[in-house]
Order: C-alpha cells, then sequence, then structure tokens
C-alpha cells in the first residue's frame, strides 16, 4: 500500500482546526496573503501548473473556467460555490466545512483574487444546518481578521463572502438550478450552451460567474502553498492531485479519506477496513448515486480511480462517493430506492426527466411488489435511452445512467423478480427504436 | 471559451434538411426550420414568449453537437446544419410523446380542447401508436376554479409553463407560479386569493392541452360545432381584433384575432369573458309602445309609425323641440346615419352622445408606439383597469425598453414631470376625465420636451360617434356646423343642414326638464343611469311627452320610455368601429338578430323612410360607401390613421 | 256438329279453368312468403340499423357523455348534442360531463351506423326499432327522453 499524501486532510486531526487561531499556526492564510501580493493571472498560471480538476463531478479544468472570465469587463464577476452537496454517498463537503471552514474562505480569497470578483456566494445545502453555522463563524472571523471585506490586508483587494443556505433540492446543486436558487428563482436550471452563454459571461444577474465545487476552491489553498507544479507531481496523466472520496456502505471504517488520483479502489476499500465484517462484496458504486455500478470482481477492482478510467469502463468519478455493497444487497431493490429519490428531486421543468424517473420509479414498485412482466426490463432500458442526453439538465442522466449500469450486470436479479405468469404482454408493443 | 467580440454579420446563413435558408441574426433554430418549410414539433415554444426548452418536443440533430438540441431554444449560427427528419430525431419526438402521454388522461372526447389541441394534433402525427404505461396515471381533484373565468384541470397539464411565463413576461402580473416539483408539480396561482389578472384568458387559448380552462364555455360547444366570425371588441376603446365563435345562434366563445398594431394577439379578461350578455334572456326582442301607461308589445310597423309621427309633428312645431342622444357604443353606420336623419329630416342638431363635457383630441402615437415608449405616465386613471390591453402594451416597454412607468392622480405629480426630462420617447395617458385647463397645461409642457400627450376614450366607438358628428356643433370629420363644409353635405343628404350649433346632452336634458322639448330620441344609451346628474336626466325623460329608447334591455331610461324598440348586439350585424387611436375596423354579422330585435342601421333606415327619405339604405355597406364618400381620408380611411 | 263434338268442347272449356285452378292450388300448398304485419312481425338480423337507442349502465346512469362526436361523424347533420356539467346533486353520467339535450332527425338520418362507430362509451346504438313513420315533421326529432333505454327504477 503506497504512502498518500495528505493535503486537504493535512491537518484534519488538529484539535479546533475550525479556529482561526489554531489555522493561522499551520500555514493558515499564507496562501490567501500570497495570493494577494501575486497579479490574478500568475494565480490561474499557478492553478494551470497544478492540472486542478473540478472536484463537483464533471472534473471540467479550473484554470479554463477561471480564464474564461473576461478581462477588463465593467461588469460585476461573482464567485458562487457550489456546497450543495446532494449526491446521495457522498458528504466529503460537509467534513471540509464542518472542520475545516476556514480552507474553504482562504480559497474562496484566492479564487476571487483570480477571476477578479468582489463578491462571492456560498451556496450551502439546506440540510447542512452545522456546516452552514461553521462556515458563517469562519468568515466572521475572517472579517475580524482582516482577511475579508475591504482592503484586505492593505492590498487594495476587496471581498465580501456570503452564506446562503439552500431549501432542501438535489437540483440546486446543479450549477444553473443554483443559480436561479441564489437569485430567488426557482430552483430551475437555465439555458446552457449552445441555448445561451456559459455563466462564465452571464451567469448570475447575467453577470460573469464562476461556479466551483467547494473541494476544488479548498484546495487552492495548499496549491498556493506548495506550489502549482509540486501539487502537479501528484497522480497521473489527466488525473493529477488527490481528492476526497467518502467510502460508505458495507466496509468496516466508512468515513472521507483523502487519495491521490489514480488509486485502484481496491486499496481505498483496504484503507477502509476492508469489506465489513469479511463478508463478500458483490457491486460498489465509484463517484455517488448518479454514476452506474461496477460488480466487485477483481477486474473492477483493480482499476485506478481517476476520471478517465470511470470514463473509458461506462461509469463516473463524480462526486467520489464510493459506495460498496456486500452480497446481501438487492440490485432492484437498491434501483427502487434509487429511483424514488430521483423522481422526487426531479424539478419537474423538462417531460423526459419529470416523466420518465416517475414511470421509472412505477415499474420498479411494480416489479419489486410481483406484478413485473418480462418485458418490463427491455422497457426499462428503453425508457432510459429516452431520458438520456434529452433531458434539460444532467439530472435526467443521473437518474438513467444507474439502471443502465444496474441492468448491465444485473439482469438476472430483475428476472429472478418476475413471476413466471407475468401480465400478457399483448397489451403493450414496443417503440420502433431508430437504426443508427 | 472567452468571447471574442467581433463584428456580427447581420444575417446567418444554415442548412436545414438540405435547404439552405438565410435569417437574421439571433433568430432562434424552431424560427429558422419553419421558414426553411422543415415541420418541427413543440408544445411550449411560443414566439412571443422567452425560450423555455422544457417539453423537449422539438428536438433536432445539429452537426458536431454531442447530444440532440432543443431548436426552441439554440439561436441560429453561421454554417449550421440542422436535421428534422433522421429516424434518430423521430425516435426521440416519439420518446418525448409517450412521456407526456403517461400521465396525460385519455378524456378527449369530454375535455373542450379536444378537437383544437396541439398535443392530440401532435400525437396523431408525430405519437405512438400505443402506450407501454400499464400503471396507474397521476391523480388530482379536476377541475379547479382558478377565478371566475378560467378553471384548472391539473391531470391534463403537461408543464409547458406558457401560462407561467405569459403571465409573467406580457401581462406582468406573475399571477401564476409553478408549485411543488417534478411530477408532483402543479401550476397554481401565486395569490392566495387566486388568479388575480386582467389577462387570465390569454392562458386558456395559450394552453397546448386542456388543462387551464374557460369557465364559460365549459361544456357548451365542440371545437367543429360552432362559426367563427371575425369581429370586433366592443367593450373597450382598443378595438381589439376577437373571433366570436357561435352555435344555435348564440354566442359560445369569443377568441383573439391577431393584429399586431392593436392587441398582438391577446385579449383582457372583459372582451373574452364579459360579451355574454348577448345571450341574455332578458333582451327585448319585440318592439314595444306605452297603452295606459303600460309597455306592451307591438308590430314594428306600429311602432315605427308612432315614432315617426310623433318627431315629425315635434319638428314641424319647432325643430328645437326634437333632440336625439345617441351612443358610444353604436357602429359607425348607426351613429353617421342617426346623425343624418335629425339634420335633414328633422331639421335640427340637438344630437350629442357625450356624458360629459371632454377635450376631443385624437391620440398623438399609435397604440404599439406605446411598447417602445421610454418613459410612461398614465395620469388619472389605471390603464390596467380601464383599458387592459393598453397595459400589455406599457409593460412591453417596461421589460423590453427598460422604460419608467408611474401610475398618478394629478398633472402635478412628480412623475410627470421626471417623464417630461426624458423627452423624446415620453409618452402621458390620460383619460376623458382630465380637466382641459389641466390639459393645456400639459400640452404646453409636452411639446416643449417633445413628449407625446394620448387622451384615451373609453368606449368601443367613443372616437366613432365624434367622427361620425354626433355632436351638435359638428358634422362627420369633426366638420364645424356653420362652415364651409355645409353645403357639400347638403348637397350630399339632399337638403338643408341647420347651420347653429344644436343642444349638448347636458342642455338637451335641461331644456327637456323645463318643458322644451317634445320629442327625445335615446339610441343605445342610458342617461338615466349615465349621466352624471342623474335626477335631472329622470326629471327630463320624466317630462319629455314622447321619448323613444332603442336599447337591448329594458334600461332605466327605457322606464320613461313610449316607445321601445328593440336593437340588436354587435354580433348580429355587421359594421365598422373606430378605435381610440382612430383605426376603422369592420365587423361582421355572426348571428341573425335574436327574435324581432333589428340591427340599429336597419330600425333607423326604416324610420327615415316613413320621415320622408328618398332612398332607404339596405344595409352597412351602403352607408359606409357614403361615409367615404363624405369624409376626409383621415376619418374613414379604413386602417391606419 | 254432333252432340259428342259439343261435349268435347265442353270438357275442353271446363278444363281450361281447372288446369288454371290446379296450379293456384299447387302454389296454396307451398310455404308462405307474407306475413301477417302488425300482427305478426319477421326476425331481422342481429345488426339491422334501425332507431337509436341511448344505453345506460347497469346502474342506471347514462351512458352518453356528450361528446358529440357522433354529431361530428354524422354525413347527415342530424344530431344535435348540448352537453352540460354533471353534479353531486345531479349526476346523469359517469365522469364529468353527460348530455343534457340529445336530438336526432329523423327525417335526416340516413342510418349509416357512424355515430354508433364513433361512440367513445358505446352509449348510441342502432337496433331493430323500425316503425318510424310519423305524419308530422317536427315529430320526428327524436329526443333524449324517447331515445333512452328505461332506467332500472323506472321499469
Amino acid at each position: 500500500m503506497s504512502e498518500q499524501p495528505q493535503i486537504l486532510f493535512k491537518y484534519r486531526n488538529v484539535e479546533n482546526y475550525n479556529n482561526i487561531d489554531v489555522y493561522m499556526k499551520h500555514e493558515g492564510y499564507a496562501a490567501a496573503r500570497k495570493a494577494l501580493q501575486m497579479e490574478p493571472d500568475a494565480v490561474i498560471e499557478e492553478i494551470k501548473a497544478s492540472g486542478l480538476r473540478g472536484r463537483g463531478g464533471a472534473g471540467f479544468p479550473t484554470h479554463i473556467k477561471w480564464n474564461g472570465i473576461p478581462k477588463n469587463w465593467d461588469k460585476p464577476h461573482y464567485l458562487v460555490i457550489n456546497a450543495d452537496e446532494g449526491e446521495p454517498g457522498t458528504a466529503k463537503d460537509r467534513e471540509l466545512m464542518n472542520k475545516m471552514p476556514h480552507l474553504l474562505v482562504e480559497g474562496c480569497i484566492i479564487a476571487a483574487r483570480a477571476i477578479r470578483s468582489n463578491r462571492c456566494y456560498i451556496y450551502i445545502r439546506g440540510e447542512y444546518m452545522e456546516p452552514g453555522q461553521s462556515v458563517r463563524k469562519a468568515i466572521q472571523e475572517a472579517y475580524d481578521k482582516g482577511f475579508l471585506g475591504k482592503n484586505i490586508q492593505g492590498s487594495g483587494f476587496d471581498l465580501d463572502i456570503h452564506v446562503h443556505m439552500g431549501a432542501g433540492s438535489y437540483e440546486c446543486g446543479e450549477e444553473s438550478a443554483l443559480m436561479s436558487s441564489l437569485m430567488g428563482e426557482r430552483g430551475m436550471p437555465r439555458h446552457k450552451p449552445p441555448s445561451a452563454p456559459l455563466p462564465v459571461i452571464s451567469g448570475v444577474w447575467d453577470s460573469p460567474t464562476i461556479v466551483n465545487n467547494v473541494e476544488t476552491v479548498a484546495t487552492a489553498a495548499p496549491i498556493l502553498n506548495m506550489g502549482g507544479a509540486a501539487y502537479g507531481k501528484i497522480g497521473s496523466g489527466r488525473s493529477l492531485g488527490t481528492k476526497l472520496f467518502t467510502v460508505s456502505g458495507h466496509v468496516n471504517k466508512p468515513a472521507n479519506y483523502e487519495f491521490v488520483l489514480g488509486t485502484p479502489i481496491r486499496e481505498i476499500l483496504e484503507t477502509a477496513g476492508g469489506p465489513l465484517n469479511g463478508k463478500p462484496l458483490k457491486f460498489f458504486i465509484p463517484g455517488g448515486s448518479s454514476t452506474p455500478l461496477f460488480p466487485a470482481t477483481d477486474k473492477f477492482l483493480d482499476l485506478p480511480l481517476d476520471y478517465e478510467t470511470m470514463m473509458a469502463n461506462g461509469s463516473m468519478l463524480g462526486s467520489g462517493g464510493l459506495m460498496f455493497f456486500d452480497e446481501g444487497v438487492s440490485v432492484p431493490a437498491l434501483m427502487t430506492r434509487l429511483m424514488h429519490f430521483y423522481a422526487h428531486e426531479s424539478c419537474g421543468k423538462c417531460t423526459p426527466c419529470r416523466e420518465g424517473t416517475n414511470w421509472l420509479t412505477k415499474i420498479h414498485d411494480r416489479i419489486m411488489a410481483g406484478g413485473g412482466r418480462h418485458e418490463d426490463i427491455d422497457l426499462l432500458l428503453d425508457i432510459c435511452n429516452n431520458i438520456g442526453g434529452r433531458s434539460f439538465c444532467a439530472l435526467g442522466d443521473a437518474a438513467a445512467m444507474p439502471i443502465q449500469g444496474a441492468l448491465k450486470y444485473f439482469r438476472h436479479e430483475y428476472e429472478a423478480l418476475i413471476p413466471d405468469r407475468s401480465l400478457s404482454s399483448r397489451i403493450y408493443a414496443p417503440l420502433p427504436v431508430a437504426a443508427g | 471559451m472567452a468571447e471574442t467580440i467581433t463584428q456580427a454579420p447581420e444575417t446567418v446563413n444554415l442548412t436545414i434538411d438540405g435547404k439552405k435558408v438565410t435569417v437574421p441574426k439571433g433568430t432562434l433554430l424552431i424560427t429558422a426550420a419553419f421558414q426553411a418549410g422543415a415541420d418541427v414539433p413543440y408544445f411550449c415554444h411560443h414566439p412571443r414568449l422567452k425560450p423555455a426548452g422544457a417539453c423537449r418536443m422539438c428536438l433536432v440533430r445539429i452537426e458536431k453537437m454531442a447530444k440532440l438540441q432543443t431548436a426552441c431554444t439554440v439561436p441560429v449560427s453561421e454554417g449550421m446544419v440542422v436535421d428534422t427528419l433522421s429516424p434518430e430525431v423521430k425516435q426521440a419526438q416519439q420518446g418525448i410523446l409517450e412521456f407526456l402521454l403517461i400521465n396525460h388522461p385519455l378524456d378527449c372526447p369530454i375535455c373542450d380542447r379536444g378537437g383544437e389541441c396541439p398535443l392530440q394534433n401532435m400525437t396523431f402525427q408525430y405519437g405512438p401508436g400505443v402506450t407501454r404505461f400499464i400503471d396507474e396515471k397521476r391523480h388530482f381533484p379536476k377541475p379547479v376554479p382558478l377565478n371566475d373565468y378560467v378553471s384548472i384541470d391539473r391531470e391534463r397539464c403537461i408543464q409547458c409553463s406558457r401560462c407561467t411565463r405569459f403571465q409573467a413576461e406580457i401581462a406582468g402580473d406573475g399571477a401564476l407560479a409553478i408549485e411543488s416539483r417534478g411530477n408532483s408539480a402543479v401550476i397554481a396561482p401565486f395569490s392566495l386569493d387566486g388568479f388575480q389578472s386582467h389577462f387570465s384568458g390569454n392562458t386558456v387559448e395559450l394552453c397546448p392541452v386542456g388543462a387551464l380552462l374557460s369557465r364559460p364555455y365549459r361544456f357548451q360547444s365542440r371545437p367543429w360545432e360552432f362559426h367563427s366570425t371575425d369581429s370586433v371588441c366592443s367593450m373597450c376603446g382598443v378595438g381589439c381584433n376577437i373571433a366570436v365563435q357561435t352555435r344555435t345562434n348564440q354566442l359560445m366563445r369569443v377568441n383573439s384575432r391577431l393584429n399586431e398594431d392593436v392587441n398582438e394577439e391577446w385579449t383582457c379578461d372583459t372582451g373574452k369573458f364579459e360579451q355574454y350578455w348577448v345571450n341574455s334572456e332578458e333582451r327585448i326582442t319585440t318592439p314595444m309602445i306605452r297603452r295606459a301607461s303600460v309597455l306592451k308589445p307591438c308590430s314594428w310597423d306600429e311602432a315605427l309609425t308612432a315614432v315617426a309621427e310623433a318627431f315629425s309633428s315635434a319638428a314641424k312645431s319647432s325643430s328645437n323641440t326634437v333632440a336625439g342622444i345617441g351612443s358610444t357604443r353604436t357602429s359607425n353606420e348607426e351613429a353617421y346615419l342617426f346623425q343624418r336623419i335629425f339634420r335633414t329630416a328633422l331639421g335640427s342638431n340637438n344630437i350629442d352622445h357625450r356624458m360629459h363635457d371632454f377635450p376631443i383630441r385624437p391620440m398623438e402615437t399609435s397604440l404599439a408606439a406605446i411598447g417602445e415608449a421610454k418613459a410612461i405616465v398614465a395620469i388619472g386613471f389605471d390603464p390596467k383597469q380601464y383599458l387592459p390591453v393598453v397595459w400589455l402594451r406599457i409593460y412591453k416597454a417596461i421589460s423590453n425598453g427598460n422604460a419608467t412607468y408611474a401610475h398618478v392622480s394629478s398633472v402635478d405629480d412628480p412623475a410627470v414631470e421626471a417623464a417630461l426630462a426624458v423627452g423624446e420617447g415620453a409618452i402621458l395617458l390620460t383619460d376623458d376625465h382630465i380637466a382641459s385647463a389641466d390639459l393645456d397645461k400639459l400640452t404646453k409642457r409636452a411639446k416643449s420636451a417633445g413628449a407625446k400627450i394620448n387622451v384615451l376614450l373609453p368606449d368601443n366607438n367613443s372616437w366613432g360617434a365624434i367622427l361620425m358628428g354626433v355632436l351638435p356643433d359638428r358634422l362627420p370629420s369633426l366638420q364645424p356646423v356653420g362652415n364651409g363644409a355645409r353645403p357639400k353635405f347638403e348637397a350630399l343628404w339632399g337638403g338643408p343642414v341647420p347651420d347653429k350649433p344644436g343642444l349638448a346632452t347636458w342642455d338637451i336634458l335641461k331644456a327637456g326638464a323645463a318643458g322644451d322639448i317634445r320629442a327625445l330620441y335615446v339610441l343605445g344609451s342610458n342617461p338615466v343611469a349615465s349621466f352624471p346628474d342623474r335626477d335631472l336626466a329622470a326629471s327630463a325623460l320624466e317630462k319629455i311627452p314622447f321619448v323613444v329608447v332603442q336599447d337591448l334591455f329594458l334600461s332605466e331610461s327605457a322606464q320613461y320610455a313610449n316607445v321601445f324598440l328593440p336593437a340588436s348586439s354587435f354580433i348580429e350585424k355587421a359594421g365598422t368601429f373606430t378605435n381610440i387611436e382612430g383605426r376603422v375596423q369592420p365587423f361582421g354579422a355572426a348571428i341573425r338578430p335574436v327574435g324581432d330585435s333589428k340591427p340599429d342601421w336597419q330600425i333607423l333606415s326604416e324610420l327615415y323612410a316613413r320621415l320622408g327619405a328618398s332612398a332607404p339604405f339596405f344595409g352597412p355597406a351602403d352607408i359606409a360607401r357614403e361615409i367615404a364618400h363624405s369624409a376626409d381620408k383621415n376619418t374613414f380611411a379604413g386602417d391606419r390613421r | 256438329m254432333s252432340l259428342w263434338d259439343d261435349i268435347k268442347a265442353l270438357a275442353e272449356e271446363v278444363k281450361a279453368p281447372l288446369t288454371g285452378l290446379s296450379i293456384t292450388d299447387s302454389y296454396s300448398r307451398q310455404p308462405r312468403v307474407t306475413i301477417q304485419y302488425p300482427d305478426v312481425r319477421r326476425p331481422l338480423s342481429r345488426r339491422a340499423r334501425w332507431r337509436h337507442v341511448l344505453n345506460r349502465y347497469e346502474n342506471g346512469l347514462e351512458k352518453c357523455i356528450g361528446c358529440s362526436l357522433c354529431a361530428g361523424a354524422c354525413p347527415a347533420n342530424a344530431i344535435y348534442v348540448k352537453a352540460a356539467e354533471n353534479t353531486a346533486e345531479n349526476r346523469v353520467s359517469p365522469g364529468e360531463r353527460y348530455a343534457e339535450q340529445y336530438e336526432i332527425n329523423m327525417i335526416r338520418c340516413i342510418f349509416c351506423g357512424y355515430c354508433e362507430e364513433a361512440c367513445p362509451t358505446q352509449a348510441i346504438q342502432l337496433k331493430d326499432i323500425y316503425e318510424l313513420a310519423d305524419d308530422e315533421r317536427k315529430d320526428l326529432i327524436y329526443t333524449k327522453e324517447m331515445m333512452l333505454t328505461p332506467a332500472p327504477e323506472e321499469e
């Protein structure tokens, strides 16, 4: 087992690390001071050297996003932190905000400096009362120490951070719906390219906006401390640096762990104490509930956990919510629970997601209740195909993908649930699926 | 990523289904596709609303893009290659329709939208023939009334958000909103008091399914059963173009009709829902004559002969003893004929239609120009209440052009000053209750600032009654009775026209109360109820020995009538109305006159024959021809002023 | 001419009508094709399309929902439907809508059965009631009350 460099979790076990005085004793706000003395573009250069990619799920290179902000534009720029961590199986941002909120505040100062923004909003998931209080306290401490407000540390740079608590919607973790919600509108996604400009051109209040995940921004501080190039040496290929993973499910030590991107899944599993009670694992979900599952075979357990490998094998790194399930778990039952979640969280704006998730839920409920028909399995796949790529935002895809994965590897479990004498298939004729 | 600002070309060339089209920059792909002759199905798209991309029905394949894209949200770009016909697109359309239909009840036979329903049409054209959905559909209580006019059937709703977007973007009140989320999302009024809007009826026409429904029209008719007639709304001076839909000689529904210069495609709720009085059981449909102090039904001949005798004998003694009070609701033809009868057959200028004195002044801008103003002030009235569709223009200026808007009670309000400071592009709106001193003051200030003033008259043909000469001192086309235009009319009408101004309404009523009027003709108006001094009006009508009232209903004034002549409503006759901006708009006869009633022009024409006209008029077109001869182009031009 | 000749001639004359009568007699022994209408009525085909009947459900509610599809399908434009809304106090049919007035002009009707085809609830059926003659035009406009099958409680 290789030694894992701890970057975000370096001082995880320091007592009262959420206190600004303790934090400042451990390299705290050194990176912010450094950033304030640098030119904004130099900060972005440093991030570019580190190869940092968005930790929220999509994995978009951070420096490209930050560079996208129009220079010398007289409109205000906004930095929005996506702390609406709603993905089932993910709790990394919660620990970050709870235990090391100053890492986030410092990251905000660096990011705001880089994109020349004087206003930052932290959109925290409504259920995260405790992290919300923790971040608020940290912001207040930062104001008191002169790291926020007007003319920070005599640099001439102003920054105000506002905390906005969500109202309990998974959809508001989608960056454009988050912006709608932040502006007081209904939490529904907004137009994206090619229908509308990117948020870096026209985001909240039609102004250039950067939306970043908590972890992405928090990583900016250690990157400046250790230097972008040094950070970029960790990991391999295009998946550089370390990432927080929430390991949960049937493992002995479920917790948040920091691993270098590309660490084999088996190593993560072992770090987390191995399978619960030594019971054999059946399958695992690599990146939060929206990503397709993998069977817990040697082939998949030996895969390195990074953006590219997951993509190549038909799943995604997602938000880093690694969930292990042992043999006692029924895949259709898990999918039924997941579909209830997605149907409940669909915002209702677009047809495929609103109706599709609801339909998937109803079919799952019926199969679980013993009313399944043999054609229901193909119907599930067909519905997933009709949702995938056609919904307004990614929530529709997020609901369809787990089923596609489940049916790929565990179709027999569905079939086992269908009674031999199922309802007649005569009342249903499949849609003609177009060739190509 | 960084946007480079280049000099953009004005037009964009793209290929849709192998066909090259050139469209202005910024056009939405769906519009360009229609221009190329491609048929892209849609529900949530509406050219006057902002793109939503909600229904996902208009998915098309754009080359070099990973996913199918919604044509209603993507602006065209140079060199775009679009495919709307591939099997992939067709399959996507089928898939979306299948999704839309899983929760849509199959109650088309009893749905008021059935037969004119976009979802029904799209399903026939693009949908799967059979359903694969065997589970329980979504259920809601239905139908739920939202206000007096509109109810909602939430099971049928497909969440296209056309209604909520209309209320927010066009009506400007945001009266409808989406409540809850996902599959339990429902359209609900934003306010706890229900759907508070003057424009709620438009959502019924916008709704692509039978979710939002008209309550008065509920179960009245199927769309293939009624007959639709082009007409003009009779409820206010805007003159919205409407389609009057009738069945079994009754009004079933009023829908809006497109006219970009007047109402675009909207109507207010009054126009759409408050015209069912034409079906009223209380309408009088036989002529009545007073015998032994009671109005008794009689024949038309009896009634008209009595009227003709009373008026000609009164006029013979002195033409000052006859008088006529016209209306702002009769058509141009009828107003014209009314004043012609008084001026030629009875030799009297005692004819008026006003209930109070107000400045006669055409609008200085068109209605459409209000939508492009930079600053708007409504003085002394609330356009939303009074001329609702004018408010839509005002809101257009507010939302599109960031115009300032204020609604104030006095000309001295600072908001007026602020608007005048804008100068060119400022429009001041006022109604007929403004004092002429105030208006003069305002005119002077507006003129120096370059702002425009529009005096908006309330009724559907207020401006027509003025231009047709239903005034004691003006002939048609606002020609004074005393000046050189009179000989022209004398030649046209074949008789002398009195050259002294006659009595205005208030003078007629004063003279009547003093016993100086012997015969009074009340055409379509109701002075006892609408004249400010009601007691004077009542005592005048009491005192005048012979009063004839021509109306649809037994009004307060009709209580004093010696003869009551039942007239037909505007949907039972053809004619023209002139709206507040002076636009002459024709309307057609949708149904036959109810009972024995007759259109006003016909009653007047028959009376004219009994008073000695050389040749009667046989139809409104006859009269319109004469008006066109006599009037100058500015008053009866047919379209724009 | 002998007497014999006379007898033969007479016999010939007698034979001719007898021959004729024997044909009549032979036909009279064949089965009869006419019936004693109206005392006797011929059975009709099960699919005979004559006068319309408006059906009810077993619980007495009318099947007709007043949708007017029959009127829309009618090539002779013979059907008039005026719909109204069911209320809790006055429930005529299941669902929201029922036919307040339902009239068929039997002079216009061509008994094509399209109305039956169009009906989504199988409320209207062309049955074997064929005695439709009348001497008053307005009596040939059949109302809903005339065509409706009797309600169970009215029986």
